[in-house]
């Protein structure tokens, strides 16, 4: 009897163990999916925002890759995507944040054309692609940087 | 009790299972689309293994579904069949400018969706539409008279400028799988018109459920690839929606660029022009007068080619 006790307590022992050390694995698995997953997010958003029209520069609809127009650009914020807008451009950006910066011959542009993170504690990952800042007034070019924030929640 | 415990363990990991191979492929599959949407006027092939893609327009919200797993796509403008079963993707994508680029347009289908061009002897708009179709896609040219058979295609779309459809024979094996798009040209110009859409009702005649209106070539392709007025005409609407932010924009642009500029002629003359046909193109689009927007995009138009003219800075 206290033999077959013993068997069944093992058994029981190996199958909450097995139970937990799978959980754990499982656990570790998701989150390398979920940081895969917001890899993936953040180089599309990265691609959506290099390619905007109401930013790129153009010329006669012929839109320069990596070019951003400061004219648009102030348009653009003067939106306030608080507004109307805000709808349209929180379905393509999501849970991000989206920065502007010159860098040189001087760094005068420091603009966030978005921020919607989440309520409390954020996990961030960010990624920077370098532009050109264009200001079609004065016919000056500026280098610069678009930077990407992805906003993620931590897991417990 | 251990051995329940271990079949109800090994009955949901199934689950977890499937769906995680679900959430992959769409997140995949996400990706292929993303980036086809970027690749303007490419057409891709794109294996998969077997899956079902839907598409769904309504009102404010657009999605697609890839086996049952939804995908809400606020961003992306896409022209397709409500449904894609197979192992195969075509993706093809093209600009939508009024006059300047507003977006890129996406049209989805695959082998099992059959576009017939119906060939009568005035028609150049269904022979300038064939020769654009992109080679790989399953088309079949035909005249006035023709009888369409099974091929156990998923669906048969019918493309055709005359309103004439005696000469079509079409088994009733495949009445529920076959649609038609009429399209009627605006005095020769293929640039912008009328598409009708037809089907099949309960009795077994084809006819006219809809009618609307096309802007450019590429809303003329987004109509022959939706064949169906619901979807067209949702995402034309998200077209539009899309094309009042730009043009709020590139109108804020304008009167930075007359503030700032010091040449009479363009302050005077061509960035109010171009001021006041930003504002109609706008007025037009919540009005649904689509005729206007055209005639809007021209004088937009006109002024940013005057403005390149007289050395001013562009709007666009």
């Amino acid at each position: 009897m206290t033999e077959n006790i013993a068997i069944i307590m093992i058994i029981v022992f190996i199958l909450i163990f097995g139970f937990i050390f799978y959980s754990k694995v499982r656990t570790v698995s998701i989150q390398g999916k979920l940081k895969e997953y917001s890899e993936l997010d953040l180089v599309k958003a990265s691609q959506i925002v290099s390619a905007l029209p109401e930013l790129s520069c153009s010329s006669e609809s012929l839109t320069e890759v990596g070019c951003i127009n400061k004219l648009k650009l102030e348009a653009f914020i003067e939106l306030d995507l608080q507004q109307e807008y805000y709808e349209y451009y929180r379905g393509l950006f999501g849970k991000s944040k989206v920065t502007i910066n010159s860098t040189f011959p001087n760094n005068s542009t420091n603009v966030g054309l978005y921020d919607n993170p989440f309520e409390g504690i954020n996990n961030k990952d960010s990624i920077f692609i370098p532009i050109n800042i264009f200001d079609p007034i004065n016919d000056i070019f500026n280098f610069g940087y678009v930077q990407i924030t992805k906003y993620t929640q931590p897991t417990s | 009790m251990v051995m329940l415990f271990v079949i109800s363990s090994i009955s949901k990991q199934k689950e977890v299972s499937d769906s995680d191979v679900s959430v992959e492929v769409l997140q995949n599959v996400d990706s292929i689309i993303s980036t086809s949407w970027q690749s303007v006027n490419t057409f891709k092939v794109i294996s998969t293994p077997k899956i079902t893609i839907e598409y769904i327009c309504e009102d404010n919200y657009s999605a697609y579904s890839v086996n049952s797993k939804l995908k809400k796509i606020d961003d992306l403008v896409i022209f397709s069949p409500k449904k894609i079963v197979g192992k195969k993707i075509f993706t093809w994508s093209k600009e939508y400018k009024m006059p300047m680029k507003i977006v890129n347009v996406l049209y989805l289908t695959n082998e099992k969706h059959k576009y017939i061009f119906v060939n009568s002897s005035e028609s150049n708009v269904i022979n300038f539409l064939y020769n654009k179709f992109p080679d790989n896609m399953t088309t079949e040219r035909v005249g006035e008279s023709f009888e369409l058979e099974d091929g156990n295609f998923d669906t048969y779309t019918i493309i055709s400028s005359e309103d004439d459809r005696s000469g079509w024979t079409i088994p009733h094996s495949i009445r529920k799988k076959t649609k038609a798009v009429v399209i009627e040209t605006s005095s020769g110009n293929y640039n912008y018109g009328n598409v009708s859409f037809y089907s099949f009702d309960g009795t077994g005649h084809l006819v006219l459920t809809d009618k609307n209106f096309y802007l450019d070539e590429s809303t003329l392709f987004g109509a022959i690839f939706s064949s169906d007025n619901s979807d067209y005409s949702c995402t034309i609407d998200k077209l539009m929606r899309k094309s009042k932010n730009i043009y709020q924009i590139y109108h804020n642009v304008a009167e930075k660029e007359k503030n700032a500029s010091s040449k009479s002629i363009c302050i005077s003359s061509y960035y109010p022009m171009a001021i006041g046909a930003l504002s109609h193109l706008n007025i037009s689009i919540d009005s649904n007068d689509y005729e206007e927007v055209i005639m809007f995009g021209y004088s937009l138009d006109s002024s940013n080619k005057n403005l390149r003219k007289y050395g001013c800075p562009l709007i666009y």
